[in-house]
């Protein structure tokens, strides 16, 4: 069985600066990949690249065999690091938007994530706190039935506890039939859910492979493997 | 739960499961918590439960009935082989410890009976 | 393409409803002053050129800035690095950009039947029937202000009924046009300069370009085209519904690629 996610070759170009340079790697379904690396490296690029929103200038993404585009959007559920919601929407608006253009998008298990993260739906998005937005687009995101769920940063500005429900909420959304990429900083509080580990710096991988894999042969955790990497880089 | 950095974690799964079979949290006959409720207890990646019970298993810790689920198995001598797997490493990196620090094999004994014996006398 | 012109509907009818709102209350005033028949004197009164501009501020502004909201639009989905929600679902772009199109079609119209409407009260609210329409004078103030009122709606709908209805589509034809220049210019301009930044100083540059193209463009085609009738009118309208259609074509590609990166 092919894998879910393939990246060839990848580079993608902002005028002079490179943001990333021949990235290559796969992702098996029923996998949760962790993405890691300073800012700048290139992981919301690469992020943006997999959802469609950006187009690499050169180089492959195929999700499920397809190439990225319109069928690929409907199979790709993005939580990026801003807000991407319109200030003019309601909580209630935005599920509304989800409903309209997402037919995988499930509204009762919405409600029931919005509940779990503690959220009022009649609220305008312009008077929400950060993390009040960001647990009401994590509710969004994983309101969707996706095969591939991008998360950008999902835990940055968030308190310990929401923290601990969003780690729940991505454990409870795992399925054998999709993947979960999360790019974060926060190594040490997620480490232990990830199945495969990708280190990306200055828009090039550094290293992949599986955690447990990585931990054994270097016998330490992600955390102090990331900051051995990195050391000398940042 | 906390993890240690240098051992596998699917490892300390099952080291986990051992521990509360051995505390009596979980008796024999008892079904295992599933996958995924384990999953969002320890917080750990699904997989690296799965692979956890693949072991377990493996050690016939656990036994998988058909169509029923997954339990813990009902062999006495499985519970004392645990105890003894455990009171084994414990012991043994106890006096690994003290001996690095410099503590000869008979300080270690009269060191052990004394604090014992104030815990009883607690 | 529906769910597109849904959710853009949702966003912009508030504003719409408020260009409205303020449409009727500039013309409510101006007839309330009494002073609206000043609009139609033969003189260079202050008074005359004061209502002029403010009548015609509104009048005229509030289309002028709808049509340039697709340019918001586009520019937001383009250059922005927070407003791409909806490069994230899975529509192509030619139903983003027919749809948010289709929307900005509907504000006009609604507009424009606003405008219509005060006009139609002002004209015949005035004092003294010194207004003609199309050399038919109408009755006079003896007449009262609902006859004169019925007069006016029914030289629209009744006895030139036909041109207004052909009339209606070329303005339509006429506004998707300009904003289609609009758009064609604006993601021209992105996919020539694909940096992430959006330089005020290229949106002066932008705007000269459009209207010397369009210019340069209407002389090219319609030099020397006389306009006698409504009918007359169909063949450029033609025209310009042809050039909409490939600018729109042109968008569509130009927003593709650029996206494509």
């Amino acid at each position: 069985m092919s894998a879910l996610l393939n990246i060839s070759n990848v580079t993608k170009n902002y005028g002079l600066k490179t943001a990333l340079h021949d990235v290559s790697f796969s992702l098996e379904q029923g996998r949760i990949l962790g993405l890691m690396g300073p800012n700048g490296s290139g992981k919301t690029t690469l992020l943006k690249i997999l959802s469609g929103v950006q187009h690499p200038a050169s180089g492959e993404v195929t999700i499920d065999g397809k190439k990225v585009g319109v069928e690929t959007k409907s199979m790709v559920s993005f939580l990026p690091d801003v807000n991407p919601l319109f200030s003019w929407m309601k909580a209630d608006d935005a599920i509304d938007f989800y409903k309209d253009f997402f037919a995988d998008f499930d509204r009762v298990k919405c409600y029931e994530l919005l509940d779990f993260m503690k959220l009022n739906r009649t609220q305008k998005v312009r008077s929400m706190s950060k993390g009040m937005i960001e647990k009401l687009n994590l509710s969004l995101v994983f309101a969707r039935k996706a095969r591939l769920f991008l998360l950008d940063e999902p835990l940055g500005g968030v308190d310990p506890v929401a923290r601990e429900r969003i780690v729940s909420t991505i454990i409870k959304t795992y399925s054998e039939d999709s993947s979960i990429i999360i790019s974060t900083h926060l190594v040490h509080d997620v480490e232990t859910i990830f199945d495969d580990i990708c280190m990306i710096n200055e828009g090039e991988i550094i290293l992949q492979g599986s955690a447990e894999d990585l931990r054994s042969e270097h016998a330490m955790s992600i955390d102090q493997l990331y900051i051995k990497m990195f050391a000398d880089k940042i | 739960m906390e993890f240690e950095d240098n051992v596998p974690i699917y490892l300390q799964i099952v080291v986990l499961i051992k521990k509360r079979i051995i505390q009596g949290l979980l008796k024999p006959g008892d079904k295992i918590p599933s996958v995924r409720e384990l999953a969002e207890e320890v917080k750990v990646n699904p997989n690296t439960i799965s692979r956890a019970y693949q072991e377990l298993e493996r050690e016939k810790i656990t036994e998988t009935k058909r169509g029923m689920g997954t339990f813990i198995s009902g062999d006495e001598n499985m519970m004392e082989a645990i105890r003894s797997e455990f009171s084994a490493s414990m012991v043994t990196r106890f006096i690994r410890d003290m001996r690095e620090t410099g503590f000869s094999d008979e300080e270690i004994l009269t060191l052990l009976a004394s604090a014992i014996h104030k815990e009883d006398g607690k | 393409m529906k769910a597109v012109i849904r959710q853009q509907w949702k966003a912009r009818y508030k504003t719409a409803l408020m260009l409205c709102g303020i449409i009727s209350l500039v013309s409510l005033s101006v007839i309330v002053t009494g002073q609206g028949s000043r609009l139609f004197e033969n003189n260079s009164s202050i008074l005359k050129y004061w209502l002029s501009i403010a009548f015609a501020a509104v009048y005229l502004g509030v289309p002028l800035y709808t049509l340039t909201s697709v340019i918001t639009t586009i520019k937001n989905m383009v250059f922005k690095d927070t407003k791409y929600l909806m490069l994230t679902v899975p529509k192509k772009s030619w139903e983003l950009i027919g749809g948010r199109l289709l929307v900005i079609l509907g504000e006009l119209i609604a507009y424009a039947v606003v405008m219509l409407f005060w006009l139609s009260i002002l004209f015949a609210s005035e004092s003294g029937g010194m207004i003609s329409f199309e050399n038919q004078v109408y009755s006079s103030q003896a007449a009262g202000f609902f006859v004169r009122l019925g007069e006016i709606y029914s030289i629209v709908f009744v006895k030139h009924i036909v041109e207004t209805i052909q009339i209606i589509p070329m303005a339509l034809i006429g506004a998707v046009f300009i904003m289609m220049v609009f758009s064609f210019s604006l993601t021209l301009f992105a996919s020539i300069f694909r940096h992430k930044q959006f330089p005020r100083v290229l949106s002066l540059i932008l705007v000269y370009i459009m209207f010397d193209l369009s210019v340069r463009l209407m002389a090219l085609i319609f030099n020397g085209y006389e306009v006698n009738t409504v009918s007359a009118l169909w063949a450029p309208a033609g025209i310009i519904a042809l050039l909409a259609s490939v600018l729109f074509a042109g968008t569509c590609v130009l927003f593709e690629k650029r996206i494509e990166g």
